[in-house]
């Protein structure tokens, strides 16, 4: 059995998320529901769950705050949400889990599963310490991001990225410091995740890293990053990307 | 002449392939550990290095050992390929024909072009401009020489080198100011790269040029070179800088100091006899001394001793050319006509060959000379035809160069005048039309203004055009925004229905979903408004608060208090203003110890400045304002809110009451949160 708990202020997803826990997901156990973020840590302490269902927006906090009175958490968390662009921005950058309400049960079933498959407390730490760099940030600037790869994740800070290079089903990504890493994720969920980082997709398969820019070549209709490397910009992106530059 | 010119030839090749043959047998060693050398890189390296080593491959033999071990190396790339071809291009370069050694060294420069970094490339460029150089075409020789400069300028080793053989070119094509600069490069990077031996030989060229140009104190320049050449612990080199010194030292007049000098090098010849080079040198230097203070048969015998051995260590060039032509030079001196005109036929063959114009004329005057003796006057007459031709090709050479400094002079000097005319002519029709300007000047000046009146009233126009589209783009968007449902609402509350439909409860499943469908269409029909009712917004809101009452089994009381005076079927209220407000205090500000829940919404009229305005309350009795934290989608609602006003309002804030105003209810006996707006009342 999966110790489980699940903190959300509203009783109406409390009362839906238990009842699909009961239906869906008989092998998770839940120990409790907390409706307030103080609640849910004596609850957390209480009973010492394996796994958390965490709201983001609790009432009159972040659900991310949960992990300042847990700075070194043993349990795994599953965040709920219904529509909060920025701090589900956050979540996507950690790759942690993550369920939109009205819950899906297939998307449910999912999530437990993968908590079955793969318990790794380092690897969540280091997820959850993106996640706060990330959501504490009242800029709405993304420090680092969690880049999934064939054998794990990558953790790397956006200011290292030089620009990403789309391949199909998986995305090469090319760092400052001269390294190339392969990542799962196609090009268009980095796009969606960092085209507000001064990220810009200047091409089908190229995001580049705006601040490594060196050079943009007027005839070719080509940029030169900071590595020498040549990047196309389609004839399509050609206006938008030049009037990026025009506001300067 | 030709035949006895050949006849010559092969005698003189016979004597240095004996020569070569006893020299030949002390090399031969070297070749014992280049067999213990495992790689074909190390080996390579090896057979390259005493292929251009000018004393080993001078010997036929050594040549022909180098080729039989070049062949049996088994070349793992092109790359190796192409170094044996370089290498192959040395071993034949005494005996075979340019063609054949063109090609060997253009495959390997082709292929080597690939890599560009690698060593062998810069070598095979010098090898291509060093025979070009002997070949005589300046073109070729430039190219091949910049190129292996560029090519060395990005390796950095061999800089001075590089410099110097640009230097040297153009230093033999007459080119000196070119020469000047390339020469004192290499000294810069000779001394920068300890390269030594190349600062010696640059300083000597530099020298060399201003003793030509009699224009600087030469000597300083001689000194330096041999200092550098002592610095290099290499005695050829030394020897080669002493003999310089000592001619200069000869030009001065100090013979006993050039005496000196030339006993020095004799002593470094004597400590290392074996040493072809030594010797060479040696010799060269003994026949200048003698040739310079008259000793004509001490002259010929070092010259002669000289051309044995300098003949068999370099390629038959124009330098030799000239050396033919110092002994030819000599033998008449020593009234040996008949062997001068031998001597001096081999230096013309070798001038043509070699097109080297100074040493033609030289040669030719000699000739003239020699055949003057023996009273041969149809070959005096030949020759000096031929010294008269090429008197006037070096004039021509020469005079090219005036020809066009005073050709760009004219042109100058030419359009200087023409300008000058011109001026004469604009200076003449101005005085004319002067009058007839001042009238102009007024018309321009009307232009002008008229013009700059159109202009910044276009600038202006397109300024506010511009403004007035962000603007327009600002209110939809906020428009666009508010005028929708909080999608975080609609999200749970989506929830709640399912929750309701796993708890079978179908008959609250069935009402929400129909009071959800209803609130949401109200919100629909009330966007595409600009202003909604009082009865309109008060039946929305009630609506939405049973909604939220029924979906989180709460029980919120929702007091109206409506001032009679205010029209309620009257559009007065922009759409979904209120309706955030009572969201955030559903969600905020109320906490479990809160038992009796009620939200007040009261709306009364005011004046103004001789203006209505509706004012709207509202009120909670939950936590208050301040104890809560200010999360990001709160403070956002308010602030759009707050936008939302600000838009409806005039733009002369001083006749308008405070629009947006929060208060804190928290006393002792109670709590809560009253926000007030004031918006026009149409």
């Amino acid at each position: 059995m999966i110790r489980a708990v699940l903190i959300d202020d509203e009783s109406s997803c409390r009362e839906a998320l238990s009842l699909l826990l009961k239906e869906f997901c008989p092998q998770v156990e839940l120990l409790g529901m907390a409706g307030s973020l103080p609640e849910g840590i004596n609850l957390i302490r209480e009973k010492k769950p394996e796994l958390v269902f965490l709201d983001v927006e609790l009432k009159n906090h972040l659900g991310f705050k949960l992990f300042e009175s847990f700075p070194n958490a043993n349990f795994h968390v599953v965040f709920c949400t219904a529509h909060e662009k920025y701090a589900l921005q956050a979540i996507k950058t950690s790759c942690l889990e993550y369920l939109l309400k009205p819950i899906d049960p297939v998307e449910l079933m999912n999530a437990v599963d993968k908590f079955k498959r793969t318990v790794n407390r380092e690897l969540n730490q280091k997820k959850v310490d993106v996640l706060l760099e990330n959501a504490g940030n009242a800029s709405q600037v993304l420090n680092k991001i969690a880049v999934p790869t064939s054998d794990g994740y990558f953790f790397i800070n956006t200011s290292d990225i030089l620009y990403f290079e789309g391949d199909g089903k998986y995305t090469n990504m090319f760092t400052n410091k001269g390294d190339k890493i392969v990542s799962s994720k196609n090009l268009g969920e980095f796009e969606e995740l960092l085209s507000h980082q001064n990220f810009f997709r200047c091409h089908k398969s190229w995001l580049i890293n705006l601040n490594y820019i060196k050079k943009y070549m007027r005839g070719d209709g080509q940029v030169i990053m900071s590595n020498d490397k040549l990047v196309d910009v389609s004839i399509r992106k050609k206006e938008e990307f030049l009037k990026l530059f025009d506001r300067a | 002449m030709k035949i006895e010119h050949i006849k010559y030839f092969s005698l003189f090749l016979l004597f240095l392939f004996f020569n070569q043959k006893i020299r030949g047998k002390e090399k031969n060693t070297v070749l014992l550990k280049y067999n213990d050398l495992s790689n074909n890189t190390a080996k390579l390296d090896y057979l390259y290095k005493l292929s251009i080593d000018p004393i080993y491959k001078s010997n036929t033999e050594n040549q022909k050992k180098l080729r039989t071990e070049i062949i049996k190396i088994k070349p793992a790339n092109e790359e190796e390929q192409a170094v044996i071809n370089l290498i192959k291009g040395h071993t034949i370069y005494f005996e075979d024909s340019v063609p054949k050694i063109k090609q060997y060294f253009l495959n390997a420069y082709h292929v080597l072009k690939k890599v560009p970094s690698g060593k062998y490339y810069a070598l095979s460029l010098d090898a291509l401009g060093t025979l070009y150089f002997e070949l005589g075409n300046k073109d070729s020789t430039q190219y091949y020489r910049e190129l292996a400069l560029k090519q060395t300028l990005q390796t950095k080793a061999g800089l001075a080198e590089a410099y110097f053989n640009l230097g040297d070119q153009n230093y033999y094509f007459s080119n000196l100011p070119d020469a000047i600069i390339n020469l004192k490069k290499s000294v810069e990077a000779g001394i920068r790269t300890k390269d030594y031996e190349h600062t010696a030989l640059a300083f000597k060229f530099l020298s060399l040029i201003y003793r030509d140009q009699k224009t600087f104190d030469y000597m300083v320049l001689c000194d330096s070179s041999l200092s550098f050449a002592y610095k290099t612990n290499d005695n050829v080199q030394i020897t080669e800088a002493l003999y310089y010194k000592m001619q200069c030292l000869i030009l001065l007049n100090k013979q006993k100091d050039a005496f000196n000098i030339l006993n020095l090098i004799e002593d470094y010849n004597k400590k290392e006899s074996s040493n072809l080079l030594l010797t060479i040198n040696f010799n060269k230097a003994a026949a200048f001394y003698y040739s310079e203070t008259g000793d004509v048969k001490k002259t010929i015998f070092y010259l002669q001793k000289n051309h044995v051995l300098t003949g068999s260590i370099s390629r038959k060039s124009g330098k030799t050319g000239r050396g033919y032509n110092n002994l030819g030079n000599a033998c008449i001196d020593d009234k040996q006509y008949e062997l001068a005109v031998k001597y001096l036929d081999t230096a013309i063959w070798l001038g043509q060959k070699y097109n080297d114009q100074t040493l033609l004329w030289f040669a030719y005057d000699n000739m003239v000379r020699a055949y003057r003796q023996l009273n041969d006057y149809k070959n005096e007459a030949i020759y000096f035809r031929k010294l008269w031709d090429i008197n006037d090709t070096i004039l021509k050479i020469e005079n090219q160069g005036k020809i066009a400094e005073f050709e760009t002079r004219l042109n100058l000097e030419r359009k200087n005048t023409s300008i000058k005319n011109l001026n004469v002519e604009k200076s003449l029709n101005q005085a004319t039309i002067s009058n007839y300007k001042k009238t102009q000047i007024i018309y321009y000046i009307i232009a002008i203004m008229m013009l700059f009146i159109l202009f910044t009233t276009i600038l202006f126009f397109r300024q506010k055009n511009k403004t007035q589209k962000i603007l327009a783009q600002q209110s939809n968007e906020i428009t666009r925004l508010q005028t929708q449902m909080n999608p975080h609402f609609i999200f749970n509350a989506l929830t709640s229905l399912q929750s309701f439909v796993l708890k079978d409860d179908k008959h609250k499943a069935v009402s929400s979903i129909t009071q959800l469908a209803k609130l949401m269409r109200m919100t629909l029909m009330n966007s595409e408004k600009e202003f909604i009712t009082v009865d309109q917004e008060l039946e929305y809101l009630n609506m939405y608060i049973a909604f939220e009452n029924q979906r989180n089994n709460e029980n919120i009381n929702f007091i109206t208090n409506i001032a009679e005076e205010i029209e309620t079927d009257n559009p007065c209220i922009p759409p979904m203003l209120i309706q955030p407000l009572i969201e955030n205090a559903i969600k905020h500000a109320f906490t479990n110890n809160i038992i009796t829940r009620q939200i007040k919404l009261s709306m009364a009229l005011m004046q103004f400045h001789e203006q209505k305005f509706l004012k709207i309350i509202v009120e909670d009795n939950g936590v208050g304002f301040e104890t809560k934290d200010n999360t990001s989608h709160q403070s956002k609602a308010m602030a759009i809110c707050k936008q939302r006003i600000d838009n409806l309002s005039p733009k002369n804030k001083s006749d308008y009451p405070e629009n947006f105003v929060i208060k804190n209810l928290n006393t002792e006996m109670e709590t809560g949160t009253q926000i007030t707006l004031t918006i026009p009342y149409l």
